[in-house]
């Protein structure tokens, strides 16, 4: 399997304090790779360390495939658009000149650039404002335009919609699945689980800069489970007849409310039937998806404020 | 190199620090001719030390606020992450800013000397002779030179402080050594001071005592070169102790 | 106001001026040594006098800084809007500030020339007229260096940035100091406190400039951009 990104046992200690912990971090090419934690788990020291922007305290980052180092990272450099945080730009200058600059630093000879990396991102009508003029979620999609202007392999994206309106993230998200249809891989750090959970194909979970957990979304989808919740007129018994039906079953009732945990929903129709048979009413019955977020607070001991 | 360049160029446009280059060259003529309205008789080579004196001093300023601005505005306009990120080592930004340092310079200095010649002959009876002229040129390109060399301590101070301003606490320091130090004998060993200094001995003035051996004064002005050169480009910056 | 007054002391804490106001102190003392110990056969009190034009140079710049902190300081924190909020008009937080400035060019001149005549009397022994000429000196330059605090905050109102503002200031202070010594230096405000104190301490060189027309500049430059900063400060506010 070809690794985009590979860290081995990468830690990054301030003072006595592990920032990151020995992570162990596996992006394949065409990937889009959520990278989830609460704030201060560790995710923008790690994009950082990946980004040779701060020196690991041990551990190794490999891209494409080959361990980095004071020599390569340069020529790495070229194949990667990032965003680490609230990007920066000479605010005395245009955003299309800001873009300007980008294009002549990643030596791209083709003007045109940075007017289409503009209209990508909607800020075609804004290109001569000043940047200084621009708001939060202007900044943002002018900083995912320099990401995306030189047409990189890799885009690391370290809270990228930070400060977007609801149709700004649709949009950016959008965006983002149309560029790795295109075979580009995507790392992309987020606290907001719900906005990764649409869009990303594998997920990794950080937390006090330890990797918890990392595979792909289904294989979270299926750990995070779903149950199937039924409207009964007597709950206790449906509840006791069920509980012979299905071994071990994990049952709660609440008023009418009788709520089975289940990793698979192919019993339903034979619970259904069981219910009836024994004059139970059921008014009512769904399966319901427990979200990621619900798995993550799970996961993290429920300290996860996300 | 040239592209960095190119791109360095291009964030100077629009940036008022151009007024600061302007500024830098037209005052110390502009004043040297104010100061000598009332007597017009005076020679070319007082009008040129009198012009070299106040261009040495005001260019400290000029010189390190401009390098300053050059050097911390990726601290203060929180592009520090994204220049890193670009592909190309640390040492080669430094030493393209270290080029547009020198192309300031070296511009300042010829907006200067012209000012300088165009304000004397219009203002002074005398007549300017070749040898004269020569010579002014030629201190000129030594002036250019020791400043040059004082750059990559302002570089320095510009990426510790990572404020503009310390170029301008750094100039302010460095004039105000110069005009209360004048007298002494001190004055000659303060890198700072040697372009001030070593101007009036070489235009043959010798207001200021100085050793007579140059080579002692551009030796300090080279080694503080190099070791500032050497610890900016060997200084790997921690950007986030501050974050 | 006194409550206001403190808060904005207490600010201060942790930030860069902690260093630069016991450098500005020092500076002006360090210089005169060094040129007192390489010339001896001049005395203290003459290459006091001699270089009072960098000794207030030098107190004028540290104003500056510290006026431009002070007052761009919420603009830099985007602390804006939460001061607008409290229940204090932006023209009283301002004033506060210039307290604050009014406050710290009065110790750091006492302490510069305190200092200058703790030195003096252990070289040259007490004498009540210098004594007092250095006290009386203090005092001169607080007031005219006060004079030009509205200026210096007016400047750092229009850019909203510290390092901006001070650049303008300083620079434009710097490029016009050899006027100083000219006949018409006067016409420069931010040059006048430096020509009237070194006029007070006896330095001849500033001596063509009248008392009265430079107080009247500095009366004025005082009266006009205190009007024009608590206009700006208002109409942010």
């Amino acid at each position: 399997m070809s690794y985009i990104i590979q860290t081995k046992e990468l830690s990054k200690l301030f003072k006595k304090t592990a920032a990151v912990d020995k992570l162990n971090l596996n992006v394949t090419k065409g990937d889009i790779y959520g990278f989830i934690g609460q704030n201060g788990s560790g995710k923008t020291t790690t994009i950082r360390m990946l980004l040779n922007l701060i020196k690991p305290s041990g551990g190794t980052v490999e891209l494409f495939s080959e361990t980095v180092s004071g020599g390569n990272i340069y020529r790495h450099l070229k194949k990667i658009g990032a965003i680490i945080e609230t990007p920066g730009f000479y605010l005395n200058l245009s955003g299309e000149e800001n873009l300007d600059i980008h294009r002549i630093m990643m030596d791209i000879p083709d003007r045109s650039s940075v007017d289409r990396a503009l209209k990508l991102v909607g800020l075609s009508d804004q290109k001569g404002k000043k940047t200084q003029q621009y708001s939060l979620g202007m900044k943002q999609r002018l900083g995912i335009a320099r990401a995306l202007l030189h047409d990189p392999e890799l885009l690391i994206l370290d809270e990228p919609t930070n400060g977007l309106d609801p149709q700004g993230i649709v949009e950016i998200r959008d965006m983002l699945v149309n560029i790795s249809k295109q075979g580009k891989t995507i790392l992309i750090s987020s606290h907001i689980l719900s906005e990764i959970e649409k869009m990303v194909s594998r997920i990794g979970i950080l937390h006090n800069g330890k990797l918890l957990e990392e595979s792909s979304r289904e294989d979270f989808r299926k750990k995070c489970g779903q149950s199937i919740q039924y409207r009964v007129s007597e709950p206790d018994k449906a509840a006791e007849l069920i509980k012979k039906l299905v071994n071990g079953a994990d049952i709660s009732v609440n008023e009418d409310l009788v709520t089975l945990r289940i990793t698979e929903s192919d019993n339903n129709g034979k619970i259904i039937k069981l219910l009836v048979e024994n004059d139970i009413e059921v008014k009512e019955s769904k399966v319901i998806q427990a979200s990621l977020e619900d798995y993550f607070i799970k996961l993290t001991g429920g300290s996860g404020h996300v | 190199m040239l592209r960095i360049m190119e791109a360095e160029i291009k964030k100077l446009y629009a940036s008022k620090m151009w007024w600061l280059i302007a500024a830098g060259a037209v005052l110390p003529a502009l004043i040297t001719c104010l100061s000598f309205l009332e007597k017009r008789d005076t020679s070319w080579l007082v009008f040129m030390h009198v012009a070299l004196l106040i261009f040495n001093v005001q260019s400290l300023l000029t010189f390190s606020a401009f390098g300053a601005f050059l050097y911390a505005r990726e601290y203060e306009d929180n592009t520090i992450e994204v220049i890193l990120c670009y592909p190309y080592s640390k040492r080669s930004f430094l030493f393209a800013k270290l080029a547009i340092m020198f192309l300031v310079i070296v511009i300042t200095a010829i907006l200067f000397g012209t000012c300088t010649l165009c304000f004397g002959s219009i203002l002074l009876p005398a007549v300017l002779t070749s040898t004269l002229l020569r010579h002014f040129v030629k201190i000129l390109l030594l002036v250019i030179l020791m400043h040059f060399l004082l750059s990559p301590a302002v570089f320095f101070l510009a990426g510790l402080a990572r404020m503009a301003i310390s170029g301008v606490i750094s100039g302010i320091v460095g004039m105000c050594l110069c005009m209360m130090l004048y007298s002494t004998n001190f004055i000659q060993f303060i890198p700072m001071c040697i372009p001030f200094v070593l101007t009036d001995h070489i235009l043959g003035m010798n207001v200021m005592r100085i050793l007579p051996n140059y080579g002692i004064h551009w030796s300090i002005l080279a080694v503080w070169f190099v070791l500032f050169l050497f610890v900016n480009a060997n200084i790997r910056p921690d950007i986030y102790s501050r974050s | 106001m006194y409550k206001l007054l403190t808060l904005e002391f207490r600010k201060l804490k942790g930030t860069f001026l902690n260093i630069l106001i016991p450098v500005t102190f020092l500076a002006p003392l360090i210089l005169v040594l060094i040129q007192y110990a390489s010339d001896q056969k001049t005395s203290l009190s003459d290459i006091i006098t001699n270089s009072s034009v960098f000794i207030q140079m030098i107190s004028l710049a540290c104003v500056v800084i510290s006026g431009c902190y002070i007052t761009t300081r919420e603009y830099k924190s985007n602390m804006m809007p939460y001061l607008a909020i409290t229940p204090n008009s932006m023209a009283r937080i301002l004033f506060c500030k210039f307290i604050l400035l009014f406050l710290e060019t009065f110790l750091l001149q006492l302490a510069i020339f305190g200092a200058l005549l703790c030195v003096n009397t252990v070289l040259n022994g007490f004498d009540g007229i210098i004594a007092f000429r250095f006290l009386t000196t203090g005092l001169l330059s607080t007031l005219f260096l006060s004079c030009l605090i509205p200026a210096i905050a007016f400047i750092a109102l229009w850019r909203q940035s510290f390092a901006g503002s001070s650049i303008i200031f300083l620079v434009f202070f710097m490029f016009t100091y050899p006027f100083t010594f000219m006949s018409y230096g006067y016409i420069f405000p931010q040059l006048v406190p430096v020509i009237l104190v070194s006029k007070f301490l006896g330095n001849g060189r500033c001596a063509q400039i009248s008392y009265k027309s430079g107080i009247v500049v500095l009366s004025v430059t005082f009266a006009v951009f205190l009007y024009l900063s608590i206009r700006s400060v208002k109409k942010k506010g």
